[in-house]
């Protein structure tokens, strides 16, 4: 087996990402950082992750960022595993896995063997941990569709944007990632189970239901008062003046006021002291009938400042504050800098870049931080290493089709590893 | 998943899930009710504790004794100042497993700043690319990286906990929700490296997909996503709209072709949605295989036979609020598979049994520390928004 450092959290799992899904292969991605050996198990035409962008390179398939970053730390095997297709050499992989986050449909699953109980026949300890839309039973389980699907359905979308426009839709994955994140739960909670009580079995992670918990108190509102929580622009639902987005200078910072030290804060920092002793603003009926007031006022203290300014001196307020940042600035930010958030990482094709750790330190192990694979660039390894297939059985595979061996092998190396 | 999960609470610093209302409701026991607060602590024992007394800092420290987790939200300073920090918790419980979460993270210039998860999603980068076309930046509208970094909370003391079973060491965790926001931009962050371009605010659409949307139905405030990620699947919805002159379009054939005209495409397909039931056309949609869905209500999530007939939302019944319907759990198990247990506990319910049944205290030494107001006093203030 190929050599890890040995004193990660999951050193010595194999975990199998299957499936042309983002939500899956980011739940899959934690695995690794983890210190999981993650095999991803792929399409040799290249498949979503791959062709979606953003591309910052050719070959377009090695070159797509939503790929560089979610297929981050795993081995890629390209396999022709679809119905038409030989299906043995899965099922050699799958015999070796501990896990398996799967990305398939329910119908793809069910003909390939993703089944708890077709595992259960080939491999007793598997966890198969199924990712899906909208689960695998209920009226809608065939339906198709991602992201911008489950924010809709899962009510999400009703929180964001303007009441006189459409409902909006947050930048990037965020339903596939929010539903990977559960998916990478559900594999631990899963495994931990495994490894305490010796109970293998299937989680099931749907993603309109892990949009749905986002709602707050949205659903509990409308049963008990009837209360349509919509969306506000930039203001809370409520319309208090306690959260909102402020123009300055040269930027927007993102300011919530919520408790009563919060207000006499703002007040003295914004060179209003005599809204402490106005009764009309003792409290926050009183705050919010008078939203449009304060509003403007911090928007005009706001406004003869830059973003950094108002950032830095309403936190040394102790103020609840964020500057909105471009992705410029993220990168370059002196708290992530100082953390070591971003880590280099040399990519054959496209040189060194940084690429984000966990959002955790763990002091006792840390996270390893390692590049997105070339396609099949590890499939003569893992079907050697897992599947004990020669290479005379390897080249006529290949020849076949069936596979792709990947004509740029590098041995993988723990580059990036947290200090 | 099972864990006995004890929330220690203070009364003089309540959880402001406890005490945010919604405008106009009815604010008595609001605090024992408040449906955020049971979204969050459903299954959860509540003990009223005054960790600035010695005695109470005692009791937290017998509690730690007997525990595996030890998790806190607080500002970065708060665990040190009470003597709590990681290394005097090791010396209490050798492999204990301690997560801290300040908004910012334990170190680094900002370790003393403050955030909440509905503002730090701007230090995340996601406020500046969340908008309409054209327009200014927009909050999410609820606080997106508090259950963001919930969840990656719970990686974190998940893998501790395997690691711990492995080697029977405990660690410290330290996370920061700025860090967890820009995870949920990752791909954005490895592009810029190579373009150095800021990408712009794209309202609904998808650089990747054509026509992708958020179009008007029937009714009032009734709207349909629509998403068309391949050719044929252009076609089927010509055909559902009845366009053959857009179907007929080579310019539109392509996904290139029909991002170069998308304004035009939206405007025809809001054309067509708009004397439409919002579930009608996603069936229809659906049943041609495009991806396609209503944008729901809150309400709407609570009454669809779908949601319904998979159980999303559990009953449990709550002293004060009676009858409460909660989501479950994230994900579902096929052997073991979890539950809402119980409701969110009243402020200091399970004082009592804490200090009785998990601490070995005798019924004399609970009532001597209630005398003595360390635990079991009741939450001292109320805000009401």
């Amino acid at each position: 087996m190929r050599s890890l450092s040995n004193d990660l959290p999951l050193t010595g799992y194999r975990v199998i990402d299957i499936g042309p899904r983002i939500a899956s292969a980011f739940a899959a991605k934690h695995l690794a950082e983890l210190g999981a050996d993650v095999v991803r198990v792929e399409s040799p035409q290249a498949d979503l992750l791959r062709l979606t962008g953003p591309h910052v390179g050719e070959p377009k398939e090695e070159c797509s960022a939503l790929h560089l970053y979610v297929n981050a730390g795993k081995r890629s095997v390209a396999l022709r595993y679809d119905a038409a297709a030989r299906r043995e050499v899965l099922a050699a992989l799958l015999r070796q896995a501990d896990v398996i986050i799967n990305g398939h449909s329910a119908k793809e699953s069910e003909a390939l063997g993703l089944t708890e109980t077709s595992l259960a026949a080939i491999n007793g300890r598997a966890i198969l941990i199924d990712v899906s839309s909208f689960g695998r039973s209920g009226s809608y389980s065939d339906y198709v569709g991602d992201d911008i699907v489950l924010l809709a359905l899962s009510g999400y979308m009703t929180q964001v944007g303007d009441p006189d426009k459409e409902p909006l839709a947050p930048y990037g994955h965020q339903g596939e990632y929010q539903l990977g994140l559960n998916a990478a739960i559900a594999a631990l909670t899963t495994l931990f189970g495994r490894e305490v009580e010796g109970v293998t079995q299937e989680a099931e992670v749907c993603g309109i239901e892990v949009l749905a918990t986002f709602l707050e108190n949205a659903l509990g509102i409308w049963m008990s008062h009837g209360v349509v929580r919509n969306r506000n622009g930039n203001l809370h639902y409520t319309g208090t003046p306690a959260l909102n987005l402020y123009p300055c200078k040269d930027g927007y910072v993102n300011l919530v006021f919520v408790t009563e030290r919060d207000w006499e804060m703002l007040c003295v920092a914004i060179g209003k002291p005599e809204w402490l002793d106005d009764p009309g603003l003792s409290n926050w009926p009183g705050r919010n009938a008078r939203a449009a007031e304060i509003l403007a006022a911090v928007e005009g203290w706001c406004q003869q400042r830059s973003m950094m300014q108002v950032f830095h001196i309403l936190q040394t307020y102790r103020l609840p504050v964020s500057a909105c940042y471009t992705m410029g600035e993220v990168l370059s930010d002196p708290q992530n800098a100082e953390r070591r958030f971003f880590f280099s990482v040399a990519h054959p094709l496209l040189g060194e870049f940084k690429l984000p750790r966990p959002p955790f330190i763990l002091s006792a192990t840390p996270s390893r931080v390692t590049r997105a694979p070339l396609l099949g660039e590890h499939t003569a390894e893992v079907l050697e290493e897992w599947a004990g297939l020669p290479a005379t059985e390897l080249a006529r595979l290949e020849e076949a089709g069936l596979l792709k061996l990947g004509r740029h092998q590098t041995p993988t190396r723990p580059e990036g590893s947290q200090p | 998943m099972g864990a006995q999960v004890i929330k220690v609470e203070a009364p003089t610093h309540p959880d402001l899930l406890r005490l945010w209302a919604p405008p106009g409701g009815d604010v008595d026991q609001l605090h024992e009710r408040n449906y955020f607060f049971q979204v969050a602590n459903r299954n959860k024992l509540s003990l009223s504790l005054m960790l600035d007394t010695e005695e109470g800092r005692e009791i937290f420290r017998e509690l730690v004794k007997v525990s595996d987790v030890v998790i806190d939200n607080f500002s970065a300073r708060v665990m040190a100042n009470l003597g709590f920090d990681y290394e005097s918790l090791r010396r209490i419980k050798e492999d204990i497993i301690v997560v801290t979460m300040p908004a910012f993270g334990a170190s680094g210039p900002y370790r003393d700043y403050v955030c909440h998860g509905d503002a730090l999603e701007g230090m995340a980068g996601l406020t500046l690319l969340t908008g309409y076309r054209g327009d200014g930046p927009r909050r999410q509208g609820v606080a997106y990286l508090d259950p963001t970094n919930a969840f990656y909370a719970t990686i974190a003391v998940l893998a501790a906990l395997l690691y711990k079973k492995r080697t029977g060491r405990g660690q410290f965790i330290d996370l920061s929700h700025m860090e967890g926001g820009a995870r949920c931009l990752g791909e954005e962050l490895v592009a810029y490296q190579f373009t150095g371009r800021q990408p712009e605010r794209a309202g609904n659409r998808a650089p990747f997909y054509a026509p992708q949307g958020c179009y008007p139905c029937q009714g009032e405030d009734n709207w349909i996503v629509i998403s068309v990620r391949t050719d044929q699947q252009w076609e089927a919805l010509t055909r559902l709209m009845g366009a053959e002159d857009l179907a007929g379009d080579e310019s539109l054939k392509t996904m290139a072709g029909r991002q170069a005209n998308h304004d035009r495409l939206d405007e025809r397909i809001a054309q067509w949605t708009r004397r439409l039931d919002k579930y009608a056309v996603m069936e229809a949609c659906q049943r041609a295989g495009i991806p396609s869905s209503a944008v729901l209500k809150p309400g709407e999530v609570v009454d669809n036979p779908h949601f319904q007939a998979r159980g999303f939302l559990e009953t449990v019944q709550h002293p004060v609020a009676g009858s409460v319907r909660l989501p479950r759990a994230n994900f579902r198990l096929s052997k073991t598979p979890a539950r809402v247990r119980a409701p969110a506990p009243l402020f200091g319910q399970h004082t009592d049994f804490v200090l009785r049944e998990l601490l070995g205290k005798s019924a004399e030494e609970v009532a001597r520390l209630k005398e003595a107001r360390v635990v079991g006093r009741p939450l001292e203030f109320f805000i009401q928004y």
